[in-house]
């Protein structure tokens, strides 16, 4: 029979009055698209093999390199798109599970592109926040429940101490390079935030940074122990993770280098597998004794959060997670991004982040434990404008994970699993790795935390708020456009046009 | 230095903070008695030292431990030696469910029998080599996900209430050894079996010999054959996914 190819995503252009033979593209590319015909001299790329990530556009010295989609179309057909298509030929080919990499690419609604904010005009005065204080600073841990009991306790809580309300996502040693955590622990340690070891242990050059860093406890529990706990600012417990709900992970065993068994203490080579529950969580209950047995293995000194993917039944569970004694609650939403998913996992399974804050903290508000835990909102915040409404939304502060890594090079190409990313990001490889400068990396972060913490200032000082605290859960600042009344009770907020 | 501490009616939390002043003040063997559920005792233990418990401790006993020998006399709940990574744990009596859950090193011996998904997600990494050894036998799911370190178990008490299936599920390094021959009907996929080599039984014969040292058991049990359950591939999910 005939077997039918699978038409190339991309398309790489060659200007070939540009092209100077130097053959860059040929040794960078970890997909070997491009190479050189000795025959004809002159330099061959195979469409096929590009994965879409640019590097070799970008390292160009003479701007030769296009890379385009390519634009050869199946008949037009609103049920059988391009992508489907694809995947299912991949199936027939393969047998496997289709997997990828980062958040959600599909069409779903983005409330936040629905959500506008508001600004002070006459009946109250903006605030300028270049000549007057702005308080962004966050305190993330369970606050007491009146001043007369904090009177009478004489000690605040073990609270989390952030600068700016925007802490680095988990993304684990293994998933990315340790060029890539060092960026980003750097970073974290720099701006006064925090980053996220993920369930990838920590590495000993990270050790440093150990008072910037929340460490994760997940279902393979790789790298955990004592010491590891009472090091951390903070622990973590990992439920679920937006890109894929309900399922565990599993890091091929060919990604288990000396360096990743050494932090994950496991044997070199052999799969990393985190099962999809934890085998000591079947329930509340059960997870009330996980908290517990790492609050008293810590002495009760670090704050213990919990994180799960947004899912249907997501304010109940969470209601029953802080009753549980977690101190944060990290919620991701389903456009959350991962090293390594099963697509049809990816795209179908979660709800958005937005309705998740808002549904979240009203049921928290209604039982009268808000203060009992922070809500730190993760998958999906783009800029510094998602930040701001998804606090005003609820939420305490936000986890940036696909975010930080554009800031670090990554071109949202979706092959992380592959193990083969040009930009040294999601790769143990060190011919690739060594594309990543940390010191830059580190830069490259502090420098996007200091935009974004000068656009939030603006945006609340616009708002006459100056101090976040006053933003939080303050959905008044906030109205809907072009969505529905179940939608704006959901998130509840009013449509734009309704006054006070 | 010795200490003694009641734990009659006493919640969790005052235990453990009494215990761990008791660590702090220098006691390297404190007795803790009147022992009925409570949690999370020395969880998290550092200190070389020995902690001899009488009644029955609460779930996550020795959760995290890194250090130290917990002695029980009697029986021990759920999830006892939770993500321990060191230390030694003696149960004198029967275990609950996921023993040693996610261990990393240290060693467990319970006399009699354990509940179900023994062993789950073991791992070994250098030196550190986790060993449990259970006298009696063990409920199903035995090495669940088990990824390094070794169980034994010598099946010498036989449990009528629990039913061993699917042994070694997703197990994809380790071993288990079983005293006599291993007849189950179902077990894990991911698992094969045969006799213990000569090797293999010198390499166990210090562990019995050190539980046989803790208890009251026949002295012969070397003598039998062993049957090792060890999995086929390292790699057991490497096939399922397409790229």
């Amino acid at each position: 029979m005939a077997i039918p190819k699978i038409v190339p995503d991309f398309r790489v252009i060659r200007d070939e009055n540009l092209c100077i033979n130097c053959q860059a593209c040929c040794r960078v590319c970890s997909n070997d698209t491009h190479s050189f015909d000795q025959n004809i001299a002159k330099i061959i790329s195979d469409h096929r093999k590009c994965v879409g990530c640019h590097f070799c556009e970008e390292i160009c010295s003479t701007g030769a390199l296009t890379i385009e989609k390519c634009y050869s179309q199946i008949r037009e057909n609103f049920n059988w798109n391009e992508v489907d298509f694809k995947n299912l030929m991949k199936q027939a080919h393969s047998g496997g599970i289709l997997l990828t990499g980062m958040g959600n690419d599909r069409p779903w609604i983005n409330y936040f592109d629905h959500i506008v904010l508001n600004a002070s005009q006459v009946t109250n005065p903006s605030i300028d926040p270049l000549r007057e204080p702005m308080e962004i600073k966050t305190f993330i841990g369970r606050k007491p429940d009146s001043i007369e009991q904090l009177k009478k306790e004489k000690k605040l809580p073990i609270l989390l101490e952030t600068e700016i309300p925007v802490l680095f996502s988990a993304m684990s040693y293994g998933s990315i390079s340790l060029n890539a955590c060092k960026s980003i622990a750097a970073a974290a340690w720099e701006a006064k935030t925090y980053w996220n070891t993920g369930e990838g242990g920590l590495p000993e050059s990270l050790k440093k940074f150990v008072s910037r860093t929340i460490v994760q406890v997940a279902s393979g529990r790789f790298g955990v122990d004592a010491r590891y706990l009472n090091e951390a600012s903070a622990i973590e417990i990992k439920i679920g993770q937006g890109a894929k709900p309900g399922i565990g992970g599993h890091l091929p065993g060919e990604k288990v280098t000396a360096d990743i068994s050494a932090a994950r203490k496991i044997p070199e080579g052999t799969d990393a597998i985190s099962p999809a529950p934890h085998h000591d969580i079947y329930s509340i209950e059960d997870l009330k004794q996980l908290i517990y047995a790492l609050k008293e293995t810590v002495d009760y000194k670090k704050p213990v959060g919990v994180k799960v993917a947004a899912v249907h039944n997501i304010a109940p569970i969470v209601s029953g997670i802080v009753r549980a004694g977690a101190d944060f609650v990290t919620i991701d939403g389903f456009r959350g991004g991962t090293g390594a998913a099963p697509v049809v996992i990816r795209n179908n399974v979660g709800i958005p982040i937005e309705i998740a804050i808002a549904t979240v903290d009203s049921r928290l508000r209604q039982e009268g434990i808000r203060n009992h835990a922070s809500i730190i909102a993760a998958g999906g915040i783009r800029s510094s404008a998602d930040v701001v409404k998804a606090i005003a939304l609820g939420a305490d502060a936000v986890y940036i994970g696909t975010a930080t890594l554009v800031a670090l090079g990554c071109h949202i190409c979706q092959k992380c699993y592959t193990g083969k990313c040009n930009w040294g990001i999601a790769t143990q490889d060190p011919y690739l790795t060594r594309r990543l400068n940390p010191e830059i990396g580190k830069r490259r972060l502090t420098n996007l935390l200091r935009a974004w913490a000068l656009e939030i200032k603006e945006m609340m000082g616009g708002m006459g708020i100056n101090a976040i605290e006053s933003l939080r859960g303050n959905r008044d600042q906030l109205r809907g456009i072009g969505l529905n009344d179940k939608e704006l009770a959901l998130l509840g907020i009013k449509h734009a046009g309704d006054a006070w | 230095m010795k200490k003694r501490i009641d734990a009659a009616k006493m919640d969790f939390n005052i235990l453990n903070k009494t215990l761990r002043a008791a660590i702090d003040d220098g006691y390297d063997d404190i007795e803790i008695n009147n022992v009925c559920g409570q949690r999370f005792i020395c969880a998290g233990l550092e200190k070389n030292i020995t902690v001899r418990i009488t009644g029955i401790p609460g779930n996550d006993l020795g959760a995290f431990l890194s250090a130290g020998t917990i002695i029980v006399n009697g029986n021990v709940q759920d999830g006892c030696g939770n993500t321990m990574n060191g230390g030694r744990i003696i149960v004198n009596g029967n275990a609950g469910d996921i023993l040693g859950h996610s261990m990393k090193g240290g060693e467990i011996y319970v006399k009699k029998n354990a509940g179900y998904r023994i062993g789950i997600h073991m791992k070994a990494y250098e030196n550190d080599f986790p060993v449990v050894v259970i006298g009696g036998s063990c409920g199903a799911f035995l090495g669940e996900y088990q990824a390094g370190g070794m169980i034994i178990v010598l099946k010498i008490f036989d449990n009528p209430f629990v039913d061993t299936f699917f042994t070694g599920t997703g197990m994809h390094g380790g071993k288990i050894f079983i005293r006599g021959s291993f007849k189950e009907k179902n077990p894990g996929k991911e698992v094969r079996t045969r006799v213990a080599s000569f090797e293999e039984m010198a390499f166990i014969k210090q562990y019995v010999e050190k539980f046989g040292s803790f208890f009251v058991v026949p002295s012969n049990l070397l003598d039998d054959e062993f049957t090792v359950i060890f999995p086929y591939s390292h790699r057991p999910y490497g096939r399922i996914y397409s790229y």
